[in-house]
């Protein structure tokens, strides 16, 4: 087998680490930036933070707070715009995966021309790399600091889009476990599964990659610990800490392999429904995991084990996959998850959904195909978590 | 409306009805897997009287789109045993659009020797008309004397000796519009065997005296995407290398990559490169008086074809092309264009393949029976064949069949048909593709060189070759591949479909109709006896490292049967 290790981002990782933001900033030689971020983020008190601290470092701050979840194309493109009419030479986002979606398209438009919609995967057309980007992830799921991927909503088709590339890839991510403090109980529970998700699906993809899997593994292994003890006392650094470990090297785990099947979904019942990516994560993956089994049940193993299980020798593909899956969904309800009857979402409405799934980029990347009437079920076990 | 003309060889009878209204949004492969489905028994013998061979055009025959008058030829395969299609371009198409006949069907076999033309007069009118005289010409010199007989203007779809003697790698030919040769050929699965097996010799088409009457059902709509259509066709930088250079173009790009095949698909990089690049390719042309940048078809505005001339001057081929190059070029380990276009010749005017004929002649050289890279013994092989002799036989049942009788153990078929110029370990889509289409290994069914993904690694291949598939089928249902992939898109192939035919289109319905298709050429290979195991590359592949890049095939086996699971 040869097998790619992408170049990954430089990371600078630890409690207190975002204090070191406007230092980092000026070493990479910026001189004027555009802090990307949401108004919850200001709310919560992490922004001002952030953004003084790389006035205290000498440098011009302007500010991007129009962030919304599922980042809509529209409002990339008035980012870029602002980014370009302040003429700022870098950029740092601060947030969850649509603070650092967004940022990571703006930083795209920096050097490319407008509309984002131009650099989807699929359109055959190349960007050039943006200026000096830098990312801190208030939330512990997305990775999207480490990867070399964003994903925007196509506002024109209500589906969501993949762009990859140099200029959406951070020169530096700045993993701050104490930013995740503050981070409620919920929003912690999906967030994670999202991680968790990252994990299963990089170990499960068909891109296969001993780096990945050494990453998935030990992912999978410290959320099960370090999830249910974060979303019970939102204020345990440890756990926290770990956590913030974990949703990076899941998220570097999924940059050569790929997530596949639970995406393709989640992404389908975001763009739909707006369901929180990582509700959609949770609730997808036990229905992919059991749809590939039998395609790759070494990997499955490999999964039960990350998660303490301990599968008999003798046990199915098939069988494997239904343990998996089930052990998922009573870790996803020992935390929290919630399904999505919750968002009144009825399962009449998931056959309409089987052709965006298969139009996803992330579908390309399972270990096996799916028809419609597989995607179909593996739809209905979704909603029926 | 249009015509459907059932010819039945055994009682010599000629039926004329219209186009049922299940087949008005069908043409080209679609069309032809529809009525192989409907009417041939999948497991009848392909040479016997239960077969038929279907002529067709596309569903955009008789529109003034450009480049969409590809004639299709199907029934079932003498060489893979399986559902056909074979397309290409030439005149054809266009005298049979103008004639308003969208399909012939040829049924059943003469019960005695009883060689016969199809003639379409200028009225439109079929007749069988008696061959005897023609029998044992090959496509040149027959051509030559259809012309003496029914004038210069005719089209003709003929056999030449290859189809006679039913040899599973020939071809039908088509006059080359650019030439007047009969250069064309719907090549693959060795359909002029069936052909021959009917003793139908050609089909000489007069051309039609009647104006043109196509009935769009919204005139100014059509026009509108029409225009759009060919404003993206000629605007479209990214094809303009077919203009300028035309299909040769392709050893640059993929000898770099060891996509090339060089010796029987050994996985090496091609040491003699520069002797198939395009500028060789350009400089002979030039020296000698040949010409790129020549349309196959009149109308055609991307004009990838080409002539190539002898150390004489004097016209040797036309549209000498990549498939050709590679597998009668690197793949024999010969880097040298005037022996390979002796080869196209020779192939063309004998009527088969040279994909076909260019993978057996390497599994010659692989056997030790020739020495690799010798040109005069490589032209011997087809001689061989060309005179019918037991070894030529032999050599005419295609690669699979002369590997096996020589005991080589790398032979590079599946479902019996030889690979084209892709390197499957290198290109891995086009593996995935060559493994899975219905077709037996064939580089139209859906080639993936410009798919956005690394071509060396697993991910994501079988996702690209199973998105692809339908797309190709879908164009080889409705035009040229090249204007394809030009310029189709949903914001310029629905609005087209609207204009010609009425309602509502959008992209995906479109590209459904080459999905059905696919769909139904795999049930009819399932009812012909094609297993799962029947959708796997060669061993060899999986097994032997590309000395170039180290790659295997390795796309597992439970992918490729999702491949086509719609």
């Amino acid at each position: 087998m040869i097998t790619n290790f992408s170049r990954t981002v430089p990371v600078l990782f630890g409690p207190g680490s975002s204090l070191r933001t406007g230092l980092k900033a000026k070493k990479l030689g910026v001189k004027k930036v555009l802090c990307v971020y949401d108004r919850g983020i200001k709310e919560a008190g992490v922004a001002d933070k952030v953004v003084n601290n790389i006035k205290a470092a000498g440098l011009q701050v302007s500010i991007y707070d129009n962030v919304k979840e599922d980042p809509p194309d529209t409002l990339v493109d008035e980012g870029g715009e602002m980014a370009r009419v302040e003429e700022v030479d870098g950029i740092v986002g601060v947030g969850g995966g649509s603070a650092m979606d967004t940022a990571k398209a703006i930083n795209a438009l920096l050097n490319n021309p407008p509309p984002i919609g131009r650099y989807y995967v699929g359109t055959g057309n190349k960007q050039k790399p943006g200026k000096v980007l830098i990312l801190l992830p208030t939330t512990a799921g997305t990775g999207s600091e480490a990867t070399k991927i964003t994903v925007i909503s196509d506002t024109t088709t209500q589906t969501k889009k993949g762009i990859l590339g140099p200029a959406v890839t951070a020169s530096l991510a700045i993993v701050d476990p104490e930013l995740l403090l503050g981070l409620p109980p919920k929003i912690t529970a999906a967030t994670g599964m999202d991680a968790f998700s990252h994990a299963a699906e990089a170990l499960t993809s068909e891109g296969m990659n001993p780096m990945s899997d050494v990453l998935a593994e030990k992912a999978i292994a410290l959320i099960v610990s370090n999830l249910p003890q974060s979303i019970k006392d939102g204020s345990n650094l440890t756990a926290r800490t770990n956590m913030a470990f974990s949703s990076l090297i899941a998220g570097i785990a999924f940059n050569d392999t790929m997530p596949h099947w639970g995406h393709a979904i989640a992404h389908t019942v975001g763009a739909q429904f707006h369901v929180p990516h990582g509700v959609g994560c949770a609730v997808a993956l036990p229905a992919a995991i059991e749809f590939v089994a039998d395609a790759v049940p070494e990997k499955v193993r490999l999964i039960a084990a990350s998660m303490g299980l301990s599968p008999s020798e003798e046990q199915s593909p098939s069988e494997l996959g239904a343990m998996v899956a089930e052990a998922i969904r009573n870790f996803c309800r020992e935390i929290g998850i919630p399904s999505l009857k919750d968002f009144k979402i009825n399962e009449d409405s998931m056959g309409r959904l089987i052709k965006r799934v298969l139009a996803d980029d992330c579908a390309m990347f399972g270990p096996k195909r799916a028809s419609s009437d597989q995607v179909l079920k593996m739809l209905e076990k979704a909603h029926n978590y | 409306m249009s015509k459907v003309l059932r010819i039945n060889l055994k009682e010599k009878t000629i039926k004329q009805g219209e186009l049922p209204e299940k087949f008005k949004l069908l043409g080209g492969r679609s069309l032809i897997s529809k009525v192989l489905s409907e009417e041939v028994e999948p497991t009848t013998d392909p040479l016997g009287a239960g077969n038929k061979l279907i002529i067709c055009t596309s569903l955009l025959a008789g529109t003034t789109v450009p480049a969409v008058h590809r004639l299709s030829v199907g029934g079932k395969s003498p060489l893979t045993g399986g559902i056909k299609e074979a397309n290409s371009g030439g005149t054809a198409a266009t005298y049979l659009a103008r004639h308003n006949i969208k399909m012939i069907i040829l049924e059943d076999i003469p019960a005695s020797d009883d060689w016969q033309l199809l003639q379409i007069g200028k009225d439109g009118t079929p007749k069988l008309v008696q061959a005897g005289d023609y029998v044992g010409l090959n496509n040149y010199a027959l051509v030559d004397k259809l012309k003496e007989k029914y004038g210069k203007e005719i089209s003709v779809v003929s056999i030449g000796k290859g189809g006679e003697l039913q040899y599973r790698n020939s071809t039908l030919q088509l006059i080359d519009w650019a030439t007047g040769y009969p250069s064309r050929a719907s090549a693959r699965g060795g359909l002029g065997a069936v052909m021959g097996s009917k003793q139908i010799k050609a089909v000489v088409i007069e051309k039609s005296e009647s104006p043109n009457t196509f009935n769009y059902a919204d005139k100014e709509r059509y026009e509108a995407a029409r225009k759009k259509f060919v404003d993206v066709t000629v605007n479209n930088e990214g094809m303009r290398w077919l203009r300028e250079i035309g299909t040769p173009a392709l050893p640059d790009v993929t000898g770099p990559m060891a996509i090339l095949p060089v010796r029987n698909f050994s996985g090496e990089f091609f040491d003699k490169l520069e002797s198939l690049s395009a500028e060789t390719f350009l400089s002979k042309l030039k020296e000698r008086g040949g010409k790129s940048g020549e349309p196959c078809q009149t109308g055609c505005v991307i004009h990838c074809s080409n002539r190539y001339h002898n150390a004489n001057g004097e016209y040797l081929t036309s549209a000498l092309e990549y498939e050709t190059i590679a597998l009668c070029g690197s793949n024999c380990d010969i880097g040298d264009f005037d022996i390979i276009a002796r080869m196209d010749r020779l192939c063309d005017d004998f009527g088969i393949d040279t994909i076909e004929t260019g993978a057996t002649i390497a599994v010659c050289m692989e056997a030790g029976k020739i020495p690799w890279g010798d040109g005069e013994a490589a032209i011997g092989i087809i001689e061989e064949m060309r005179a019918g002799t037991e070894t030529g036989k032999l050599l005419g049942q295609g690669t699979y069949a002369t590997g096996k009788a020589l005991g080589v153990k790398r032979i590079p078929a599946v479902k019996g048909q030889a690979l084209p110029a892709y390197d499957p370990r290198n290109l891995k889509g086009t593996g995935v593709t060559f493994a899975t289409t219905p077709m037996g290994a064939d580089h139209t069914a859906g080639l993936t060189l410009e798919a956005p993904i690394d071509p060396l690694s697993p991910l994501g291949q079988a996702a690209v070759s199973s998105m692809l598939q339908p797309m190709f089928a879908t164009a080889d249902s409705t035009m040229c591949l090249f204007a394809w992939f030009s310029a189709a898109s949903p914001e310029t192939i629905p609005e087209l479909m609207a204009g010609i035919y009425g309602g509502e289109w959008d992209f995906d319905q479109v590209v459904d109709i080459g999905r059905q298709s696919v769909l139904r050429e795999k049930i009819f290979n399932a009812a012909a006896g094609f297993k799962p195991e029947d959708d796997r590359l060669p061993d060899f592949f999986l097994t032997e490292k590309s000395p170039a890049t180290g790659a295997v095939f390795d796309i597992k086996a439970l992918e490729l049967d999702g491949v086509l699971n719609y």
